[in-house]
């Protein structure tokens, strides 16, 4: 008997094994793998020809951590991201609230109208940020028909930030939603009935209760607007680098190439964001609590 | 609800794996023996029955006429598949990591050098390429390929200042026009330099009276001074879509490549119109010249065919046709004589160098010493 359920567990070991072995193997392939050559050319050299030297240093950290400009763009960075992320919060909250508390018929072609952008090319999506806001452009239009003039709207860091929230809003709106959707409303009837003002309800009731959409959301907006380096480059006018355009051109543009200085960029970039996220997570998680 | 959350999640999911992705167009590797006979007589020495039926060019955006690829087509019947890139190191990059499926590349002049060193490129058979006498003996033989072993010369052009004779009805002949903050203030916001580490700065160490080439410390230093002088008022660092924004008076001047006035003069063939209001100018201090070059991959497998094409390329009407539609100079010298009379007149007023713009002139080379110029460029950035 012990035998028949020690073959069957067996069994469906090997069965697990088998269903995993795709998912593992792509994981291994096409993330784990690159992440290590990433990491071990961080620790390389290059030479006039931009090809990477095999001759162990820590030179390119010691750069980075050395030079006002490059912790600048990890800076600068990390302020644009947590800009972004917490105005991308306070918009995607009451309107994912609103999508939820909506007629029933009404939710999905809301939801819709959310996902509907993402039917075109991001790039696509930037360009026609930059017909908006350009010198001639269409806002600049309407404001000089309205007797306002013309303002310079693009090529700064605002402008970055206006498209930075308008590509991430998405992210933040759908997680938010399907918190917010499983949330009973009862419960805030109920702290209204033991003396709760609306305030204290919503802090004390439906926001621990709606953070686990919160933290994916943030997170979700946090990761790709830490690395981006589109938005500033067609809309901020690609004059000050964001750590994303600093590595694009360590990897491509500069003359030689450096991949191992990008490389050190890169997984530094990784650190601040695990570092972040774990602090973001612990934090978020007490308040639960 | 449930279901629907997750259909969301789904959606959500794959969307963000879409999100990243350009429009990436995988060459593929059609080897395709035996290409078709177009009827043609075999009397230019083309063995046809040696052309592959596709040919893979990689090449700079906006760079080629459309029209000669179908004329190419028509020819020898071989489909000219075009992908393009925007610079030089997006180009080897994808070279570098080898299969990349393409036949020909056009690297600009220390493109070359660097290819040539990797083993990039392979040597060209000049008995196939008898078109090679029409180039100007000048723009051969240059320092990034001497005797011309791996590479011919494709287009060449200028960097100076294009500019919107509307709002500079005087003209501008220095620098000055877009570096002196008392002079760009009026136009801030409305002018762009190119997103290039050698070419901005270089303009700089010209209005200073330096070589482009120099790295002294002391000419660097007030290099940066001066960039950094500008960058409150400048639009954009732009090397990408300037002939447009010129074109739709978006920018009143831009530090910018020959061509890419040229085109916002004459518009790009249905793609956008041209402003007639566009002038170019090399100022008096100096600007940078350059080519960009036909290069045939180690690993490409049509070496014939590509032979073919680069000969067709080099016959002066083709050269003529294809230089009016970019706007770009053609180093073809029987070719000029076949350009329009509209287009020559342009040349003339400055869209190319005479003897006397040709002495302003300089190649930018690139050696160890060199780095410092991304060393500034990352520099000017950061703040």
């Amino acid at each position: 008997m012990a035998m028949l359920q020690q073959q069957q567990q067996r069994r469906d070991r090997i069965r697990l094994m088998l269903l995993l072995t795709p998912g593992l193997l792509w994981l291994v392939l096409f993330f784990a793998l690159p992440l290590v050559i990433i990491v071990i050319y961080s620790f390389m050299t290059n030479d006039a020809l931009g090809r990477v030297v095999y001759q162990p240093t820590l030179d390119n950290y010691i750069t980075i951590f050395t030079q006002s400009l490059y912790i600048n763009a990890y800076w600068r960075s990390i302020w644009t991201s947590v800009l972004t992320t917490v105005i991308c919060l306070l918009l995607g909250y009451p309107l994912a609230l609103f999508i939820a508390r909506s007629p029933q018929q009404w939710r999905m072609p809301l939801l819709m109208l959310i996902l509907i952008p993402f039917w075109t090319n991001f790039l696509v999506r930037i360009y026609a940020w930059q017909i908006i806001l350009a010198n001639n452009g269409l806002l600049n239009g309407l404001l000089e028909f309205i007797g306002i003039g013309r303002l310079s709207l693009i090529n700064n860091e605002g402008a970055t930030l206006i498209g930075l929230i308008y590509g991430e809003l998405p992210f933040m709106v759908l997680p938010l939603y399907a918190a917010i959707d499983r949330f009973d409303f009862t419960l805030m009837e109920a702290a209204a009935d033991l003396g709760a003002s609306r305030v204290q309800a919503f802090l004390r009731i439906m926001l621990p209760m709606t953070m686990p959409g919160v933290v994916a959301g943030s997170v979700l907006v946090f990761i790709p607007t830490l690395g981006q380096f589109v938005v500033s480059e067609l809309l901020g006018g690609a004059k000050v680098d964001y750590l994303g355009n600093l590595i694009q051109r360590l990897f491509l543009r500069a003359n030689p190439i450096n991949w191992p200085l990008g490389s050190a960029m890169a997984v530094l970039m990784m650190i601040v964001l695990l570092v972040l996220i774990m602090l973001y997570f612990r934090a978020t998680t007490e308040e639960e609590r | 609800m449930q279901m629907l959350r997750s259909v969301l999640l789904v959606m959500l999911l794959v969307l963000t794996a879409c999100g990243g992705g350009g429009a990436a167009t995988s060459p593929g590797n059609e080897y395709g023996t035996g290409g078709s006979d177009s009827g043609a007589t075999t009397t230019d020495g083309v063995d046809r029955s040696k052309l592959a039926s596709k040919l893979y060019f990689y090449n700079w955006s906006d760079y080629i006429d459309p029209a000669i690829l179908e004329q190419f087509k028509a020819e020898y019947g071989v489909e000219v598949v075009v992908d393009t890139y925007d610079s030089n190191e997006d180009m080897l990059a994808k070279i570098r990591a080898g299969n990349s499926g393409y036949d020909i590349v056009v690297p600009s002049d220390y493109a070359v050098q660097i290819m040539i060193a990797e083993g990039l490129a392979v040597p060209i058979d000049k008995s196939l390429l008898s078109n090679i006498v029409h180039l100007d003996p000048n723009l051969l033989d240059q320092y990034f390929d001497k005797g011309n072993v791996y590479s011919v010369p494709y287009m060449y052009g200028i960097t100076g200042i294009a500019y919107n004779t509307k709002f500079f009805p005087n003209g501008i002949d220095s620098w000055a026009a877009i570096f002196e903050p008392d002079q760009i203030a009026q136009f801030a916001g409305k002018f762009s330099m190119l997103d290039d580490a050698r070419e901005t700065p270089g303009a700089a160490l010209r209005y200073i009276g330096q070589s482009l080439n120099s790295t002294d410390p002391a000419a660097l230093a007030r290099v940066k001074e001066i960039l950094l002088a500008q960058k409150p008022y400048l639009a954009a660092y732009n090397s990408s879509d300037v002939n447009r924004k010129l074109a739709s008076e978006e920018y009143v001047m831009a530090h910018a490549w020959s061509g890419t006035a040229m085109q916002a003069r004459n518009g790009l063939g249905d793609e956008f119109s041209g402003n007639p209001n566009i002038a170019f100018v090399i100022p008096k201090e100096g600007g940078m010249i350059w080519m960009d070059n036909l290069v045939i991959l180690k690993d490409s497998p049509n070496a014939y065919t590509a032979h073919v094409f680069l000969n067709f390329l080099m016959r002066p009407a083709v050269s003529a046709q294809n230089t009016e539609y970019i706007g770009y100079l053609t180093p073809n010298k029987d070719a000029l004589e076949l350009i329009s009379p509209e287009v020559r007149e342009l040349y003339a007023q400055g869209f190319a160098p005479d003897e006397a713009m040709y002495q302003r002139l300089e190649w930018a080379v690139r050696n160890e010493g060199t780095t410092a110029f991304d060393d500034l460029w990352t520099e000017i950035k950061s703040r």
